[in-house]
């Protein structure tokens, strides 16, 4: 071609099509997208921060409504509601961004006391330390594939709301006093047969040997509790519902009267996770996930550290409770390799009971009772499956709506919870994939003024969280599936000829997009999402395809591919066009050259990729 | 959930109480529970591995439990004069094919 014959194309190019230029295959988007406080774009009306945004993003969006000060819903055409939120979230005045959903009525639990659940429930002004667990629930609805191990009293097999979703589990208790279920040693059995003491047990002297000085109190079910807030079976028109919906529950027992050995506690981790115990037969039913609501003070011990190693490497999370002592972190939660959880009130500052330190991973609602009063209720306890019985076990039934239910053991299964549902939506995710996932989509801690700055402490025990001293933020697991379910989304590369000139086809190539998890590529989708011109593709589904360019200038193309599970990456180029080819292409066509391969992969390198939900 | 070990150490003079919670077996008097860690896989009630801990110095080793082939629990008897075990552990680490001793501690719902 010569170039006046090419200007002139140009020209018309230049004419004839619009600045901006979009395939139209029909997709429209819908996203919810929230603004960082610290936002520039604040400073501009909404529909404007909203064109702003789309122009970013290489589309053209408008806003749809303003729901919240900061938070605004925005539409666009020619990509899916997931591409559009996966673009924005990467963009640095974006504090998150979701599709825009149709709900339906069913999408909330039919359980009678979900009500009285504000820390599974989307968080509001009030509630700012909701987990949002009901944005999850219409992600995934969680897996009977993923088991959770609750390592503590047993449990209540009989309970309505829990036995669904129990698994067989075993008794790690060594000491028949310490187990107080007329069965010697170790058992299958991990049925809770309550933890009471009596005045009998108060002066028993073996028993206080063991125990030290005891104090007569009633069995507190506390396995059956902890297994509820994980797993109540949901939508049964039954009592609650349960974080981690059809995870499975591992009940391993290791607490008994006076608590537990670190022994006990440690041989019951090591079965959880699928590792050998003597004398034990091998777990049919390994836990990708080890809850710990239990602690005590002291550093981690080796003893602590060398099953930990092996639990991890076996694949499974530990999440474990920071403790109830208001000061530093006990153990195991502050052993390397742990997953810390410490208790925020239902405002996102620290509740004042709970240990907090650097050892914290994230924090999660513990249950707080606000200026109670003698006689009042207690306004944010949790909820919990638990049995009549004060000291063995009768009827089964909840704690109350009003009553003082609250502690870390109670955050940890949150988070455990919260795992099951990552892994159920992504079960390729490794323990440290989860863990950080966690982390990194935990929503910031909020600020009280006239609260002191953790470590300093109100008279009370409160603060407010930093990341030093109640883990990377609140428990947000609405945006933990998210990302678990964007992290099983295919990754896109995109190669780009080095020798782009106008009017002469020149190769992309997106033949290093890769799907996860076993799965393969099975469709590509190329548009144009800018330029100067309107460019052509050879194919826009192909792998790799060529381009020709009408006009000089900036283009930027994207790239949409889909696996055989119907997952979804995206990822976008942007490259310039020449007038006329450079000298030291040597005046040649665009197409790729074996020359310039090691350019053009360094290109490939440059082009960003996105992962996005299906 | 309170733990029942320091609710019953609060009730103690001070001197004996600030410490109790934090290092305190569940065991007392000259005995300790201790949980031992061996370099390579050993039977936890063989005899020979209850000759070692007595070597250390213990008057008397009970095996309670395993955790793992390589790592199971003791109770310790130990001599009036090494009331908490101190000497005995150190001896314990220091014997070759010993990995590691922690003392078995309690621990409680939260």
């Amino acid at each position: 071609m010569t170039m006046l014959p090419r200007i002139g194309l140009a020209l018309c190019a230049l004419v004839a099509a619009p600045s901006f230029t979009q395939a139209a295959d029909g997709l429209e988007a819908r996203v919810i997208v929230k603004l960082k406080a610290s936002s520039v774009l604040k400073q501009i009306q909404a529909a404007g921060r909203v064109e702003t945004l789309g122009t970013r993003m290489g589309v053209k969006a408008h806003m749809v409504s303003q729901p919240g000060r900061d938070l605004h819903v925005m539409r666009a055409s020619g990509l899916t509601s997931e591409a559009l939120a996966a673009r924005l979230a990467g963009d640095a005045d974006v504090e998150y961004a979701v599709p825009d959903r149709i709900k339906k009525i069913s999408a909330l639990p039919n359980d009678p006391l979900y009500g009285f659940q504000w820390y599974l429930q989307a968080p509001d002004t009030t509630r700012l330390a909701a987990t949002n667990a009901q944005a999850a629930w219409d992600m995934t609805s969680g897996s009977s594939k993923v088991v959770v191990a609750v390592v503590d009293s047993g449990v209540r097999f009989d309970h309505e709301d829990l036995a669904p979703r129990l698994v067989a589990g075993y008794d790690f208790i060594t000491d028949d006093l310490n187990a107080n279920d007329g069965q010697s040693g170790r058992d299958a059995n991990a049925s809770d047969p309550g933890d009471y003491v009596s005045a009998a047990d108060r002066n028993n002297a073996a028993l206080t040997a063991l125990c030290g000085t005891l104090s007569v109190q009633g069995s507190s079910w506390h396995g059956t509790q902890v297994a509820g807030i994980l797993a109540a079976e949901t939508n049964n028109s039954r009592g609650i519902a349960g974080m981690g919906g059809a995870t499975r529950v591992l009940p391993v027992r290791v607490l008994g009267k006076c608590g537990g050995f670190d022994s006990d506690i440690i041989a019951g981790m090591r079965w959880a996770a699928g590792l050998s115990v003597p004398g034990v037969p091998s777990n049919p039913t390994p836990a990708r996930v080890i809850n710990l609501s239990l602690a005590g003070a002291g550093t981690c011990s080796a003893a602590y550290r060398s099953a930990i190693a092996e639990i991890r490497a076996a694949g499974t999370l530990i999440v474990a409770a920071a403790g109830n002592e208001s000061g530093a972190v006990n153990e195991p939660a502050n052993c390397p390799g742990v997953l810390a959880v410490a208790g925020i009130r239902h405002v996102g500052t620290k509740v004042g009971y709970s240990s907090h330190g650097v050892e914290v991973g994230v924090s999660a609602p513990a249950g707080n009772c606000v200026n109670v009063q003698v006689g009042q209720p207690c306004l944010f306890p949790f909820i919990n499956p638990t049995n009549q019985g004060s000291t063995s076990p009768t009827g089964n039934t909840y704690t109350g709506t009003g009553d003082n239910t609250v502690g870390t053991s109670f955050a940890a299964p949150l988070v455990a919870g919260t795992a099951a549902l990552m892994l159920a939506a992504n079960p390729a995710l490794t323990e440290t994939d989860v863990g950080a996932l966690i982390k990194s989509s935990a929503t910031p801690f909020p600020l009280d003024s006239t609260l002191p700055t953790c470590p300093l402490i109100s008279a009370d025990g409160q603060c407010n969280c930093t990341t030093t001293t109640c883990g990377a933020g609140m428990l947000n697991t609405g945006s933990a599936v998210t990302a678990a379910v964007a992290a099983a989304n295919p990754s896109v590369s995109i190669g780009v000829a080095t020798s782009r000139v106008v009017g002469t086809a020149f190769s992309l190539d997106g033949g290093g997009s890769a799907a996860t998890g076993g799965a393969h590529l099975v469709a590509w989708k190329w548009i144009q999402i800018s330029g100067p011109g309107s460019g052509s593709f050879s194919s826009d589904s192909v792998a790799a395809p060529s381009f020709t360019a009408p006009v000089a200038g900036t283009y930027v193309v994207g790239l949409t591919v889909t696996d055989d599970s119907g997952r979804q990456g995206t990822g976008q180029a942007t490259f310039e066009v020449q007038s006329v080819a450079a000298k030291s292409s040597g005046g040649g066509g665009g197409a790729l050259d074996p020359a310039s391969l090691m350019a053009f992969l360094a290109l490939a390198a440059l082009a960003t990729g996105r992962r996005l939900k299906g | 959930m309170t733990s029942h070990l320091c609710r019953s150490g609060l009730l103690l003079p001070f001197l004996l109480a600030i410490t109790a919670c934090a290092a305190a077996p569940l065991s007392g008097g000259s005995s300790r529970s201790v949980i031992v860690g061996f370099t390579l896989a050993t039977p936890g009630d063989a005899p020979e591995a209850l000759e070692r801990l007595k070597k250390a110095g213990a008057t008397d080793a009970r095996f309670v439990s395993s955790l793992s082939s390589r790592s199971h629990s003791y109770r310790l008897t130990c001599p009036p004069v090494d009331p908490a075990c101190d000497k005995v552990l150190d001896a314990l680490r220091g014997q070759p094919g010993i990995d590691y001793v922690s003392i078995d501690r309690g621990k409680d719902s939260q």
